[in-house]
């Protein structure tokens, strides 16, 4: 299966790995406000948006529902996208810039658990959406009525998993291609969801239709969709920390990032939303052709496949670029197709019981939110208080002991301490596994008081720790 | 609020301490020495006035407070 062009292309992407993490120069950054507004949309309209949109309909109606995705999007995005205003102002790598957080090796874990799990978890998702899509088709051509669980979900899965695996490894040429149109066509699918969801119902009877299983309390109920939009707004952190970079001026990229990750990402979800309200179905899959009739909701349902395969494609290439370039030798000298296989190959897993992850994606949006916001938390307090937006981007680099973001033996062990105490506050307020709640959570949500707590912990910690010792290069 | 270079300064102890691939460490060093020159200047250095924190910080207060009370 690999000839001489696929090894070229392993080659090629062990030199991006290393060349990836390179600062970037002025000369390089390509991105003004309506380029990086552009990618930022084109980075929005993907078809997990639908359903974000689509899993309100457990917990609110139409105005309550809209106003839960707005307010925790708002929240996320503000968290996410100053975090990320140094890797624009100094053109670094994501990772290479939390060194200045986590020291140079404190942000392994972050790389070869964190992100590696959540883009697991994503890949599992996506691939059962592409079965679910195909066996609806088979369901409405062959007037079959196969479940959500049934074998042939799991085996379409695996098929998506197998295609994506020949396109990151032949190399994504074909994906570049594909990637062209994907956006743009997800736009004229957006346009006639709305179409046609207005055409089935009106504004005034879907604000009449009830959630499917509230938990009864509307105040809950509302903090339960405003955590789970919060965390798909925090999931953004690694890519947008990555894109930012390229962007001309932080002002640019974090009006960009609003329109492409708020304004857009809004929309979409908000007619997944509608679609799921209408048709009493938080699955994506069960309400095109039943919205768009045989012919265009089958055409729908491939093209959604199809953009799944991309999307899958894009990010096991991402991740297996990003396992490469952090010093774990092993990963950097393994062979391309191996890696690929590894990171694809634990994704099937998730395909064993495809409702286990698809119909419970707002909780698995929740373990995101328990992961990614901690660590945006304490990189504010370190960027804005401690360092005042200056790094030393010389130090970032280095990594000889006793260098200044070196901490103890590269590892900031307070930046952990707070990390820790950050999740044990998300696990007092919430389980994300069966939903249970304590008394504050209807107040403060779990993923917001999470992130919070971990800025007051690293805040004492740094200030009467890491400074006193000299660690950090904080300056005393 | 400078768009130049905030730290031209040499690692500690001599040398740059970058470690790996010998052409990525000197590519590495190459754009060091070009970012972290005293006469760079790059409008991506440039931060956030009052004026960007006000806008940016109320536009998404205002929109997530006139949604919730909109729709909740």
């Amino acid at each position: 299966m690999i000839d001489q062009a696929s090894e070229e292309f392993a080659e090629q992407t062990t030199r991006d790995a290393l060349f990836g993490t390179v600062p970037v120069v002025r000369e390089e950054r390509v991105w003004g406000f309506l380029d990086f507004s552009w990618v930022m949309t084109g980075l929005a309209i993907a078809t997990w948006a639908f359903m974000i949109g689509g899993d309100v309909v457990y917990f609110l109606g139409l105005k309550a529902g809209i106003a839960a995705m707005v307010l925790g999007n708002c929240i996320g995005l503000f968290f996410v996208i100053i975090s990320v205003l140094m890797n624009t102002k100094y053109g670094l790598e994501h990772f290479s810039a939390i060194r200045s957080v986590f020291g140079r090796h404190g942000i392994k874990p972050l790389i070869y658990i964190l992100n590696f799990l959540v883009c697991i978890g994503w890949t599992g998702v996506l691939s059962v959406m592409f079965g679910r899509a195909a066996v609806h088709v088979i369901n409405h051509l062959a007037g079959t009525e196969y479940g959500g669980d049934y074998f042939l979900v799991g085996l379409f899965g695996f098929l998506a998993l197998v295609v994506s695996w020949v396109v990151v490894v032949k190399g994504p040429v074909a994906l570049k291609w594909f990637n062209r149109f994907a956006a743009p066509l997800l736009t004229i699918v957006l346009v006639i969801m709305y179409y046609y969801v207005f055409k089935e119902t009106s504004w005034s009877e879907m604000t009449a239709i009830q959630p499917l299983e509230p938990i009864g309390v509307k105040q809950v109920d509302f903090m339960m969709v405003v955590e789970f939009s919060l965390a798909g707004a925090v999931s953004w952190w690694p890519a947008q920390g990555n894109l930012s970079r390229l962007a001309t001026t932080q002002r640019s990229a974090a009006w960009a990032a609003l329109v492409g990750l708020l304004v857009v990402t809004m929309i979409a979800q908000t007619v997944g939303f509608m679609a799921a309200l209408t048709f009493q179905d938080p699955d994506p899959t069960a309400w095109m052709i039943p919205l768009a009739g045989t012919v265009l909701g089958i055409v729908i349902l491939l093209f959604i496949a199809f953009a799944n395969i991309t999307t899958i494609s894009v990010q096991a290439y991402q991740v297996c670029v990003a396992m490469r370039q952090e010093g774990v030798k092993y990963l950097s000298t393994m062979r391309w197709d191996v890696l690929i296989t590894i990171f694809l190959g634990l994704a099937v897993f998730l395909l064993i019981k495809p409702s286990l992850i698809y119909d419970h994606f707002f909780q698995f949006l929740y373990w995101i939110g328990l992961g990614y916001a901690p660590p945006i938390g304490m990189i504010c307090v370190d960027y804005f208080i401690f360092r005042r937006q200056q790094l030393d981007v010389r130090a970032i680099f280095d990594a000889r002991r006793g260098s200044p973001y070196d901490f103890w033996r590269g590892w900031n062990i307070a930046a952990y301490i707070a990390f820790g105490i950050g999740v044990g506050t998300f696990a007092a307020l919430m389980n994300p596994i069966t939903l249970w709640y304590s008394a504050p959570f209807p107040y403060t949500s779990a993923t917001m008081a999470s992130m919070v707590v971990s800025m007051v912990a690293y805040f004492l910690l740094t200030r009467f720790w890491v400074m006193r010792v000299g660690k950090g290069g904080y300056g005393g | 609020m400078s768009t130049t270079s905030d730290n031209s300064r040499a690692a500690p102890g001599g040398g740059s301490g970058i470690e790996g691939d010998p052409e990525v460490r000197a590519e590495i060093e190459r754009r060091l020495d070009v970012i972290t020159a005293p006469d760079y200047v790059d409008p991506a250095r440039r931060d956030f006035t009052t004026v960007d924190w006000l806008a940016f910080a109320g536009f998404l207060a205002v929109c997530g407070i006139a949604f919730t009370v909109w729709g909740y």
